[in-house]
């Protein structure tokens, strides 16, 4: 009986330990397709959250990155160095997620860096990066202050491709613009990410001079949705800006649509994962979800191919895509480097303009030495929901303000 | 009116999930005294094992159901061989047995995570197509999902509450929890009562978890958020009474939706515990307070 | 009916009971008596099937019972009104009744259920009158009938009782042995007393065993040991 207890404790322990530990992921790959040697490979860490609650997000965008390496390595590398990949699980984790770049800078002595989606850890790890003067890529997370500032120490080595949150939020406001839309309500999670949205939606709508009407805010997971809907109803709103997740993003939708109002939705980028299709089902009809990818470019047809081909059709490659847009631009400014970091890495970065299958047919990538953010005016699309399926909802282009 | 009536139906349905994690949890309570405090675990496993076999392995209503309280069923088992018959052998102190089922809500937590995955998965409302249906008598849609959480729900209270307290099976299985020694005396095989108790609860957990799943998305992490505001909602109530605890969650269904509308949609949760907390500054035993000693 | 031979046992590592031998035969009432902590309500409690045996023997009709599970041992016949700490107090005295008849659910039809029910009503009117009480409201002399009718609703074999007198007043005491008596008398029902009233126990009895810390010292006939003398300053004299 003891032994069983002691067993039992054990089995408990493991499981314990394999769930909340650092684990590395099933899918974390160390590809070399060529010499073994460090002098012959060019290290670059990924990190970002492969399991837990945004493990949809991370896992595709790691998906990504791995097919860019796979197709470089295959056209003979980077600057004649083969790229090896190591990929850490941060689970969402900011704590996590330092302890995982310390590991790439100390232990595994990479080049350069890919981070991941989730904000609080992008902004946790940036520092590890920039104290060891390691440039890092932001391929997803949003968070304004990733990036920052040039007068922010972290400045110098953090460089975003992905759309950050207050690009996209303009982009927003441009569209409410556009189409007169007066009482605008926005519904957001009590989580850190829907807080700080929150407040970077107050600060862009104040700039664009576009009055909230209301703001309710409810738990992640919510199990009922009605107040927050009713309040935004009878405050007589005409434009529901929803930034909120998965599960939750879809009760908006439903309720809304079990109210019968009709009002026009809008998402934030976070729609973009399969879990919302499946959770809202004909709810989500007619919502505008905005993302950094358009499917019917020949770009995104490509990639698409790539993609299906190493995987299988999915619903939606927005994160495979920025996931190999990052890579594919670090592999650029590291060819212009030759395969050198540090300093002549970010030398590189900074004078980079690269077309990446991101955005519109002719968007592209640029840094310079003031400016850390990749994206240009010719990014963001809008998806909607019809019969069921992602279609693109208007080719045109959302040009940001000054 | 509408508005009241649109937010007291919410309130009900939101009061009903954990009205039924209550009697989940009082179910084992009664013939234990045990307060499983991994409840909550075991409903998330009913919820996530909803998602394998309904949107996965797309079985039928009723296979999925059967099979889904049979592994919870087994689950159960598992947790009663160790901390009843094991631990109590040995004379474990309480805090011995918390730990343990603290350590079960765990594993059970983690092994989910490990074989299903740590995402938000969608599982399939049992009855319906997913649009919504309209009620004439109340003038407001509902989904059927809601519908049906709230009807099973007043159901099984029902049930439970006559089987409990009117057949023979019932009150033997009260009779274990009041005064285990003299129900032993009597000639009753606890230990397999207490199994049967164990099953039920389980059975309960595991249609709680099918029934909640389509309304809010399952995830591995779940189970703790449902199992504290489960087990508020007995304290409310009084424990040891399924009607009790059933009435403890609609109160804080209602107040967190009422409150959320009127007040603020940010701290309804906090008001809900505040008055949690108020009423146990002035009733600590429930509303209902359990009856008799041991 | 009953014999136990050279029992032992206890808690854990603590011996409480040492071989002790007793025999009861059928239709007759036998009172073990004893001061607090002889070992009484263990022996009880281990004929019982709940409280370990280290060594011996207890035959039931012949049959060794001492490795069986409780339940089979109270469906087999032989069961333990152990006082006023074995009643279920939140539930009425009906539901109490009932639970008990549990285990014999399959023994009892309808009608013979419903017979149990009047045979245990009539002989304890009061519980009659207090029948949709709960328990936990009763006197503390309306318990021990309580008690008892717990164990006789079920038809036993074999009686064993608990120091019924326990915490009783001398009218309620007397009132309780006389019925204890009669029902001995009139059914022929075998009957264990475990008691520390010496005097009322052994004078319901055919024959008495006196225990000290766990042991027997002395036994015989009922009226031979109520007046003896030894018996009293073995009893005096125990602490």
């Amino acid at each position: 009986m003891k032994k069983l207890f002691a067993l039992f404790l054990v089995l408990a322990l493991m499981c314990t330990a394999v769930g909340c530990g650092g684990k590395q992921a099933g899918n974390e790959e160390s590809q070399t397709g060529g010499g073994t040697t460090s002098g012959d490979t060019i290290k670059i860490g990924f990190v970002d959250c492969l399991s837990g609650g945004s493990a949809s997000m991370g896992v595709p965008n790691q998906e990504g990155v791995l097919l860019a390496v796979k197709e470089i390595n295959a056209n003979g590398g980077v600057a004649g160095k083969q790229v090896e990949l190591v990929c850490y699980d941060d689970e969402a984790d900011p704590a996590t997620s330092v302890t995982q770049a310390t590991k790439l800078v100390q232990q595994d002595k990479v080049l350069a860096a890919i981070t991941g989606s989730a904000s609080g850890c992008c902004n946790a790890n940036k520092q590890v990066f920039a104290d060891a003067g390691i440039p890092c890529v932001v391929s997803v997370g949003t968070a304004d202050d990733i990036v920052g500032t040039p007068e922010v120490d972290t400045f110098a080595t953090t460089f975003r491709t992905g759309a950050n949150e207050s690009y996209m939020i303009e982009i927003m406001a441009n569209r409410i613009i556009d189409k007169g839309y007066q009482h605008v309500g926005v519904i957001a999670d009590t989580s850190a990410y829907g807080q700080l949205a929150v407040e970077t939606i107050k600060k862009v709508f104040e700039r664009y001079n576009i009055g909230i009407e209301i703001i309710v805010t409810h738990e992640p997971g919510a199990a009922d949705l009605t107040s927050q809907v009713l309040s935004m109803q009878q405050a007589g709103c005409d434009f529901i800006y929803s930034y909120n997740l998965g599960a939750d993003a879809a009760l908006t939708c439903k309720t809304i649509k079990r109210l019968n109002w009709d009002v026009d939705v809008a998402g934030a980028r976070g729609l973009n994962m399969d879990t919302f299709l499946s959770l809202a089902g004909d709810a989500a009809e007619g919502v505008l979800i905005p993302t950094d990818i358009n499917i019917e470019t020949e770009k995104m047809q490509e990639f698409k191919k790539l993609y299906d081909a190493e995987y299988q059709e999915i619903g939606n490659y927005m994160f495979p895509a920025m996931g190999y847009t990052a890579a594919m631009t670090l592999f650029q400014a590291l060819e212009a480097s030759g395969g050198e970091g540090g300093e002549a890495l970010i030398s590189a970065l900074e004078k980079l303009s690269y077309e990446s299958i991101l955005g519109q047919a002719g968007a592209t990538i640029s840094f310079s030495a003031e400016k850390h953010e990749g994206v240009d005016t010719k990014r963001m699309t809008y998806l909607t929901v019809d019969s069921g399926n992602l279609v693109v909802f208007d080719a045109d282009t959302f040009e940001p303000n000054a | 009116m509408q508005i009241i009536i649109q937010l007291f139906i919410s309130g009900i349905s939101a009061g009903c999930i954990y009205g039924i994690i209550s009697l989940a949890f009082t179910m084992i309570y009664n013939s234990t005294k045990i307060v499983n405090f991994s409840q909550g675990s075991l409903v998330m496993a009913g919820a996530m094992l909803g998602h394998l076999f309904l949107y996965r392995m797309k079985l039928p209503g009723l296979a999925a159901v059967i099979l889904d309280i049979a592994i919870l069923c087994v689950i159960g088992l598992v947790m009663k061989f160790t901390i009843y018959d094991f631990l109590r052998k040995k004379n474990a102190k309480d805090y011995h047995l918390v730990i343990t089922i603290l350590g079960y809500g765990i594993v059970i937590d983690q092994l989910f995570a490990l074989f299903i995955g740590k995402q938000q998965y969608s599982v399939p409302a049992l009855i319906g197509d997913g649009s919504s249906i309209y009620i004439k008598a109340l003038g407001i849609n509902m989904y059927p999902e809601n519908l049906i959480l709230i009807a099973v729900t007043v159901a099984l209270i029902i049930v439970f509450w006559i089987f409990l307290n009117k057949t023979q099976l019932g009150l033997c299985i009260q009779a274990i929890g009041f005064n285990p020694d003299a129900a032993r005396l009597s000639g009753l095989r606890t230990s397999m009562l207490i199994s049967i108790t164990f099953c039920l609860s389980c059975a309960v957990s595991a249609l709680g978890g099918l029934l909640i799943a389509p309304i809010m998305g399952a995830t591995s992490s779940m189970g703790a958020s449902l199992g504290v505001k489960g087990f508020a909602a007995t304290i409310l109530g009084g424990m040891g009474n399924p009607f009790a605890g059933f009435v403890g969650g609609l109160m804080i269904g209602l107040i967190e939706t009422f409150a959320s509308y009127y007040i603020s949609s940010t701290y309804s949760s906090v008001i809900a515990y505040l008055v949690l907390l108020l009423m146990l500054i002035i009733k600590p035993s429930g509303l209902w307070p359990e009856k008799g000693d041991r | 009916m009953l014999d136990i031979i050279g029992l032992s046992a206890g808690y854990g590592k603590t011996v409480v009971c040492r071989d002790l031998s007793i025999h009861v035969g059928k239709g007759e009432v036998v009172s073990v008596v004893g001061a607090n902590g002889a070992g009484k309500t263990t022996l009880l409690n281990s004929i019982s099937g709940v409280v370990s045996k280290f060594g011996g023997q207890i035959l039931f009709n012949e049959n060794d019972i001492s490795r069986l599970p409780p339940h089979e041992i109270v469906t087999g016949g032989l069961i333990l009104a152990a006082g006023m700490e074995s009643l279920f107090t939140p539930l009425t005295v009906y539901e109490n009744l009932l639970v008990s008849l549990y285990p014999f659910r399959k023994k009892f039809n309808k009608d013979q259920t419903e017979q149990r029910f009047r045979l245990v009503y009539d002989l304890f009117p009061r519980l009659y009158e207090r029948r949709e009480q709960k328990a936990g409201t009763l006197s503390g002399g309306e318990r021990q009938m309580l008690s008892l009718a717990k164990a006789l609703v079920t038809d036993p074999r074999m009686l064993m009782l608990d120091e019924p007198s326990l915490g009783l007043a001398p009218v309620v005491i007397d009132e309780l042995f006389d019925t204890i008596s009669r029902i001995a008398k009139e059914t022929g029902l075998t009957v264990l007393i475990v008691e520390q009233n010496v005097d009322r126990a052994l004078a319901i009895s055919d024959r008495g065993y006196v225990m000290d810390v766990g042991k027997i010292v002395m036994e015989g006939d009922a009226q031979a040991l109520l007046n003896d003398q030894k018996v009293k300053e073995v009893y005096l004299g125990m602490t």
